[in-house]
């Protein structure tokens, strides 16, 4: 039931987007954001599919897995682009009782579309290249010249690598227990709405009660191992920044930039 | 009755973590039979009973008769507010009412020895050991021809799993057909009427007890023990007391080393 879910999952890799700082990747995915929010063009959206194309290609990640990514958001895509299809002025295409499909449309929404896929791709391909733990490292530093402002940065990334750690541990319970309440004859597939829902409890009861166990059990031994927050905390694996970090910083932020600057230019 | 025919199963099909847990399986396992699977830790077993039960897809696999699953923990899988409903959930949900409803409630917590005033208690606020009779009720109560129970006296003090253990016995006289997943062998050797030897996912034995234990080299590669009376004479015999080392139970063992020194 959940083995569709592959976002937000690391793939183990040795690549050049496998071994730069996490910090970096951050840093790229934001670029990238920009980029495809001011994207407008038809050429600008070719550039950047090539662009995100590349960089997959890059990171030796199986083409499977980034189509998959895409899975779970697939009936967001759709929606948008009928909304779009149906929602712009122009030449007609064709006709759905009082609905009009015009070409403008079309291409809108297929732009925006592309534009969902891309931002899902991107931002995938950090999450599949960067180890959880790594990905929290670099959110904690990112977000330590907050700290002045009262940004408790360490509790944010703690309760991150929290989350990130037991998600998986919360499907694969899930699984377990909807097993469990199917032999004993739980049928989640039939009945009305209502039926459905209350077919949940027998599932969502025992999988609280588990995580809240769970997390009794995690405080205390974080407890038991004197972990009293960030302070003075030192990390075992630092993050550093390489000469190939830098290279790459360098070249997004040129490409990044000359991007915007043409965009804004052709306005 | 439940038939496996060359069936095989891989966790995570098409990704890159997939894991192939079982290879091409076959075997029959008939009405009424006590089965022990054994095996070391991640040879298959918790999946193969999976797919017995259906609870996995995949092709091969033919059973009929209504197939009780009691895993392990099943006391997570605990959700109602009083012990009585917890164990009428599952016989409710294949139409039982009534009379019979409460006959199997109460012939339930009888099987697995919870005193009557337990019925109104919640089973979130009974201890671990209570926890797990309740669970083994609740799918006892749905009258199952196949109980299928995965390690389930893990974690149980000596009484209370001497009793669970004699109850699944009982069960069985009783007609009910029994596999059961068990680390230990002198459980497997004294109970089980035929025991399933896993090993890295395929099936390495599938024999009597007595046939499996003797074959130590074999045991040995699936990382197995033999039961405690085998072991016992076989250090006797090792220290050169001509003994036999064919016992599958303590009682058997001392028969036999009774009769060697004559006492
Ligand atoms: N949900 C899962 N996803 C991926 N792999 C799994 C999953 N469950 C089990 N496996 C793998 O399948 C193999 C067999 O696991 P299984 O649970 O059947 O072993 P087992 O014999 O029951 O072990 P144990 O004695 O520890 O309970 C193991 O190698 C395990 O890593
Ligand atoms: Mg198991």
């Amino acid at each position: 039931m959940f083995q569709d879910i592959t976002l937000g999952q690391y793939f183990p890799g040795q690549s050049i987007i496998h071994r730069l700082d996490p910090r970096t990747k951050i840093f790229a995915v934001f670029a990238l954001l920009i980029m495809i929010f001011s994207a407008a063009t038809s050429t600008e959206y070719f550039f950047l599919t090539a662009l995100i194309f590349f960089f997959v290609l890059l990171s030796k990640i199986q083409m499977s897995a980034v189509v998959r990514s895409l899975r779970p958001l697939k009936w967001l895509i759709a929606f948008t682009f009928v909304i779009h299809l149906f929602s712009h002025e122009g030449a007609e295409l064709f006709r759905l009782g009082v609905l009009t499909a015009t070409v403008d449309g079309l291409r809108a929404g297929l732009l925006i579309s592309l534009r969902l896929m891309l931002m899902i791709v991107a931002s995938s391909l950090l999450t599949f290249t960067t180890a959880p733990l790594k990905l929290t490292d670099a959110t904690e530093k990112l977000l330590t010249p907050l700290k002045a402002v009262g940004v408790p940065a360490h509790e944010l990334a703690m309760m991150m690598t929290i989350a990130l750690r037991f998600i998986p541990t919360l499907f694969e319970e899930a699984d377990k227990i909807i097993k469990a309440q199917k032999i004993r004859g739980l049928d989640i597939e039939r009945g009305n709405f209502v039926k459905r829902l209350k077919m949940m409890v027998p599932i969502l009861v025992p999988l609280f009660l588990s995580a809240f166990r769970r997390a009794d059990d995690l405080a205390m031994a974080m407890e038991a191992r004197c972990y009293r927050g960030g302070e003075g905390r030192t990390h075992m694996k630092s993050l550093e920044i390489t000469r190939l970090d830098r290279l790459a910083i360098a070249a997004i932020a040129l490409i990044a930039g000359a991007f915007v600057m043409i965009r804004m230019l052709s306005v | 009755m439940i038939r496996l025919n060359d069936v095989s199963y891989t966790y995570a099909s098409g990704t890159p973590f997939e894991r192939t847990a079982l290879f091409n399986i076959s075997m029959e396992i008939g009405d009424g039979e006590f089965v022990a699977i054994v095996g070391s830790t991640g040879s298959g077993k918790s999946t193969l009973i999976q797919v017995m039960a259906g609870l996995l897809p995949s092709t091969g696999v033919t059973s009929d008769g209504r197939i009780g699953l009691v895993f392990q923990h099943p006391e997570d899988q605990l959700f109602e507010e009083s012990v009585e409903a917890e164990l009428a959930f599952a016989p409710k949900n294949f139409g039982v009412d009534g009379d019979e409803l409460n006959r199997r409630i109460d012939d339930a917590m009888r099987q697995v020895g919870l005193p009557e005033e337990y019925k109104s208690m919640s089973p979130l606020k009974l201890s671990g050991g209570e926890r797990r009779r309740v669970a083994i009720a609740s799918i006892l109560s749905m009258a199952p021809d196949v109980l299928i129970l995965d390690e389930p006296t893990a974690g149980l003090d000596a009484q209370s799993k001497r009793k669970l253990l004699e109850t699944i016995r009982r069960l069985n006289e009783g007609g009910t057909t029994i596999i059961m997943v068990t680390h230990d062998m002198d459980d497997a050797a004294r109970l089980a009427r035929r025991l399933i030897v896993m090993h890295n996912g395929r099936v390495l034995i599938d024999d009597a007890p007595r046939g499996v234990f003797r074959r130590t080299e074999l045991l040995k590669e699936a990382g197995l023990a033999q039961p405690t009376a085998m072991t016992i004479l076989a250090r006797l015999k090792q220290a050169g007391v001509d003994v036999s080392t064919d016992a599958l139970t303590i009682d058997e063992g001392e028969a036999i080393i009774k009769k060697c020194f004559r006492i």
